[in-house]
C-alpha cells in the first residue's frame, strides 16, 4: 500500500470513531482494525503476517493516536511480531506483550485484561507465552485511563517461546512503536490547537493573529518535525541495519518524550481553561502524551544509556553512527 | 564501499592529515572564522567546491546529499573553510539558478576553483531582520547601474573578490518589490571596506560603503526588480546546511577524544545531545534531498536552523560542565566558541524571525 492510500484508509476507519476513555470494553473501532489485520502489518506473509513495511505499521499507530483513540494496536502488533518469530502465528484471539519487573511479575501490562495470551519477557531467560484463562489480572490504568494491568501467571500456564525475540529487541521495538504513538498524539494536539486558535477570538481578532500565540504554535510544530524526523530515522535503522536500531530508537524516544512535554504544555496554554475540561477533546491526546512519554523507558533512562554508550565509544564511532 | 562512503573517507583523511601536519587547528565556527585560501584551493582541486554544479562551469555534477557528506566532514574536523563557504553554499547556486549563461561562465568556475571569494551584502544599518527595507540603491545608467549605500556585518568583505549585493532599483508601494540582486567586483572604484571587530577581538565582518559604484548590466542576477523571491530561495541554501548544527561540534569531539569520566548527570545531557544531533542530521539529509529534487525547502531550512542553533549553544553548556578547569582562555576552543555563540541565532535570520516565518504556515 502506498503512503497516500494508507493514510486514506486510516482516516476512513478512524475518522468516525469517537475518542473515549478505555476501560472495560475494547473500543468499537478495534474490531475493524483487527479485521483489516492492522496488528499483522509489517510481519511477512510467509510468517502469517499481512506484509507491508514497518513504516506502514508506525503510520497506523500514529494515526490511531492522532485521532485520540485508545486501542491496543501497538501492543497487539508487537506481540504478533514476537509470536510470528517464535513460530506461533496461529494463536487465536488477542495476544499482547508484557515484561516482568524485578519481582518477576508482569506489571503495567497494557490491555492485559482483554487478552487470551500474553507474550512475557522475564528479566533473564527465554520469553514465555502466558495463557490468561487461569491467570489473575489486577486492573490498573495509566494517566490516559488505558488499561495497565498486573498479571499473576501460574507455572502451569506458561509455555516457553525459545525462538521469540530477546527482551532487549522487544523493548527496542516497543519503544519505537511508543515513539510513533507519541508523535501521532502530538500531531493531534498540535492540530486541535491550531484549529482552536484560528477560530477563537480575543481582543477582537482570532488568537492566531497575536504574534506570541502564532509563535508558540510554530514552536510546537518544530518539536513535532523533530520528533518525526527522529522516528523516521529509527524506523529506517530497524528496517535496514539492526545494529543501529537501539541508538536510533533511543534518539526517537527521547525526542518524542521531549515533544510530548512541550506540545502538551503549549496546547493547554493556548486553549486556556477550555482545554482542561472533560468535555473538550484535547485531553484525549494530551493525557496520552503524559502517560506514554514515560512508558518503555523514560527519556532520562534512554539518555543515560545513549550518553554512556557515546562516552565509552570513540568520536569516530559516534560520527559513523550519526552519518551511517 | 559505496561511492559516498569513499567520498566521506577521502574528506576525512585529507582533514586529518592536514591537521596532523599542523596546517590548521580544529576550531568551532570554522566555516565563518577560519579562513585559509590555500586549504580551500586544495578542496577545489578535489572537486569539492561547487560539486553539485554542471561540469561546464567547473562543477562535479554530484548530488546535494554528496555535498552534505563533504560539508559535514569539514565541519566535524573544524577545518578552515571560510574562504569558499559563502560562494559554494549560496551565491554559486543562486547564479546557477537565475544568472545568465554569460554570468555563469564568468563567475562560477572561479568559485569552484577557490579563486573567487564571495561576501554577502544584504544587511544594512536599518535593514537586518527586515531585509526588504534595504536602502542601498542602484540607478540605471549607460551600460549598467550606479550603486550608493552602506552594508554592514559583511563577513570577509576585506578578503572578498566579489560581493553579492541586494539593492533597491525601484521605489514601489510594496517594499518587497523593486529589489534587485547584483554581483559586484570588490575592486570597483567607490567601494570602501572598514573593519568591525567582534568582542573576541577578531575581525571577520565589516562595513562596506558604496559610493557611485558602477556595476555592468550583465551583473544583475535574475530579473531586475524581482530580487525578493530569489533572496528567499537563496536563504534556504543559507539556512538549511549542516553548519547550522555543527558550528560547535569540534568542542564536543574534543571532549569525547579526551575520554573523561562523567557523572550520570553529564551522561544524561550527553545522551540528550546525541539524540538531538542524530535527529538534526536526519533533517539535514532531508533538506539536501529536497534540493536534489529541485525544490526550495524554505520551511524545512528555517526549522532546521531554528532547532540547530539551539543545539549548537547547548553543546557549549554541556562542555562547561564536562570540561571547564575554572579559568577558560579566550583562545581555548570552548572559550572561542562561547564568545562566538551569540551570533549563531542571529546570522542568517534571527531565531525570532525564523519562528515568525514558521508561524505564518500555522494560519493556513
Ligand atoms: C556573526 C555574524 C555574521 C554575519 N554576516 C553577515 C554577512 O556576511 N552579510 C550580511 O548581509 N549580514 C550578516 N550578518 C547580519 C545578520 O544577517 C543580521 O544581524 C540579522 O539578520 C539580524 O539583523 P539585525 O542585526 O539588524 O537585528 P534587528 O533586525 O535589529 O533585530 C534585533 C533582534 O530583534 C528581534 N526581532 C527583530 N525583528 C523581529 C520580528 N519581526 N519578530 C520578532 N523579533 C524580532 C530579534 O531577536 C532580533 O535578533 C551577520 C551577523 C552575525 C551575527
Amino acid at each position: 500500500m502506498n503512503d497516500a492510500l494508507l493514510a486514506e484508509v486510516a482516516a476512513d476507519v478512524l475518522g468516525s470513531a469517537t475518542p473515549q476513555d478505555a476501560g472495560d470494553r475494547l473500543p468499537e473501532v478495534w474490531a475493524t482494525m483487527a479485521e483489516l489485520e492492522w496488528p499483522l502489518v509489517s510481519i511477512p506473509e510467509s510468517s502469517g503476517g499481512a506484509g507491508g513495511r514497518l513504516a506502514d505499521l508506525l503510520a497506523l499507530v500514529g494515526a490511531v493516536a492522532e485521532h485520540g483513540l485508545s486501542a491496543p494496536l501497538a501492543e497487539a502488533a508487537l506481540a504478533r511480531w514476537a509470536v510470528a518469530a517464535a513460530g506461533r502465528p496461529d494463536l487465536p484471539g488477542l495476544v499482547l506483550p508484557a515484561w516482568e519487573d524485578d519481582t518477576g511479575v508482569p506489571r503495567g501490562a497494557a490491555w492485559a485484561r482483554h487478552a487470551r495470551n500474553l507474550v512475557v519477557w522475564p528479566r533473564t531467560g527465554a520469553p514465555y507465552l502466558a495463557d490468561l484463562a487461569t491467570a489473575r489480572v489486577f486492573c490498573g490504568t495509566n494517566l490516559a485511563a488505558e488499561p495497565r494491568d498486573t498479571v499473576v501467571v501460574g507455572a502451569d500456564a506458561r509455555t516457553p517461546l525459545p525462538d521469540a525475540p530477546s527482551r532487549s529487541a522487544s523493548v527496542d521495538r516497543a519503544a519505537l512503536l511508543n515513539a510513533a504513538a507519541i508523535s501521532g498524539a502530538a500531531r493531534g494536539a498540535h492540530e486541535i490547537t491550531r484549529l482552536h486558535v484560528t477560530r477563537r477570538e480575543q481582543f477582537g481578532r482570532p488568537l492566531i493573529a497575536l504574534k506570541a500565540v502564532a509563535q508558540s504554535l510554530a514552536g510546537m510544530r518544530a518539536e513535532l518535525v523533530s520528533a518525526q524526523a527522529a522516528l523516521d530515522r529509527a524506523c529506517a535503522a530497524h528496517t535496514d541495519d539492526p545494529t543501529r536500531a537501539r541508538p536510533a530508537t533511543a534518539a526517537a524516544k527521547i525526542r518524542a518524550a521531549r515533544a510530548a512535554t512541550s506540545i502538551a504544555r503549549g496546547a493547554h496554554q493556548l486553549h486556556g481553561a477550555m482545554g482542561v475540561t472533560r468535555e473538550h477533546s484535547l485531553h484525549h491526546v494530551t493525557r496520552k502524551l503524559w502517560a506514554w512519554r514515560d512508558e518503555h523507558g523514560t527519556e532520562r533512562a534512554w539518555s543515560t544509556w545513549l550518553g554512556r554508550t557515546t562516552a565509552t565509544a570513540t568520536e569516530d564511532e559516534l560520527w559513523d553512527h550519526l552519518t551511517g | 564501499m559505496t561511492e559516498r562512503t569513499e567520498l566521506r573517507r577521502q574528506v576525512r583523511d585529507l582533514c586529518r592529515s592536514r591537521r596532523d601536519e599542523g596546517r590548521y587547528r580544529p576550531r568551532a565556527d570554522a566555516w565563518l572564522r577560519s579562513f585559509d585560501l590555500e586549504f580551500s584551493r586544495e578542496l577545489a582541486r578535489h572537486g569539492w567546491i561547487g560539486m553539485t554544479w554542471p561540469r561546464r562551469v567547473g562543477g562535479a555534477e554530484r548530488s546535494n546529499v554528496d555535498r552534505l557528506v563533504v560539508t559535514e566532514e569539514l565541519l566535524r574536523a573544524g577545518a578552515p573553510v571560510a574562504a569558499h563557504w559563502i560562494g559554494d553554499r549560496q551565491i554559486g547556486p543562486s547564479i546557477l539558478r537565475h544568472g545568465t549563461p554569460e554570468l555563469q561562465r564568468e563567475i562560477l568556475p572561479g568559485i569552484a576553483s577557490g579563486d573567487h571569494v564571495l561576501c554577502l551584502g544584504m544587511s544594512e544599518p536599518e535593514a537586518g531582520s527586515d531585509l526588504a527595507a534595504v536602502r542601498t540603491t542602484a540607478r540605471p545608467t549607460a551600460g549598467g547601474w550606479r550603486v550608493d549605500g552602506r552594508k554592514i556585518w559583511t563577513s570577509h568583505a576585506h578578503r572578498a573578490t566579489h560581493s553579492y549585493l541586494l539593492a533597491r532599483t525601484e521605489r514601489t508601494e510594496r517594499k518587497h518589490d523593486g529589489l534587485t540582486e547584483f554581483l559586484v567586483d570588490m575592486d570597483s572604484p567607490g567601494i570602501t571596506v572598514t573593519p568591525i571587530v567582534d568582542m573576541a577581538g577578531s575581525h571577520h565582518f565589516n562595513e562596506v560603503v558604496f559610493e557611485d559604484v558602477f556595476v555592468p548590466a550583465g551583473r544583475v542576477i535574475g530579473v531586475a526588480g524581482q530580487g525578493w523571491r530569489q533572496v528567499t530561495e537563496q536563504l534556504a541554501h543559507e539556512r538549511g546546511g549542516p553548519e547550522r548544527v555543527l558550528s560547535t561540534y569540534p568542542v564536543l569531539a574534543g571532549l569525547l577524544t579526551a575520554n573523561a569520566e562523567w557523572d550520570e548527570g553529564l551522561l544524561v545531557e550527553l545522551g540528550e545531545l546525541v539524540a538531538r544531533l542524530g535527529t538534526l542530521r536526519a533533517m539535514c539529509v532531508r533538506v539536501a534531498e529536497a534540493l536534489d529534487t529541485g525544490t526550495s525547502p524554505i520551511r524545512e531550512a528555517a526549522t532546521l536552523k531554528y532547532l540547530g542553533t539551539e543545539f549548537e549553544r547547548d553543546v557549549l553548556e554541556f562542555a562547561r560542565g564536562a570540561a571547564v578547569p575554572g579559568v577558560l582562555a579566550p583562545d581555548d576552543p570552548l572559550g572561542e566558541a562561547i564568545l562566538a555563540a551569540p551570533g549563531f541565532s542571529i546570522r542568517g535570520g534571527s531565531s525570532e524571525v525564523l519562528l515568525s516565518i514558521l508561524a505564518k504556515q500555522e494560519a493556513l
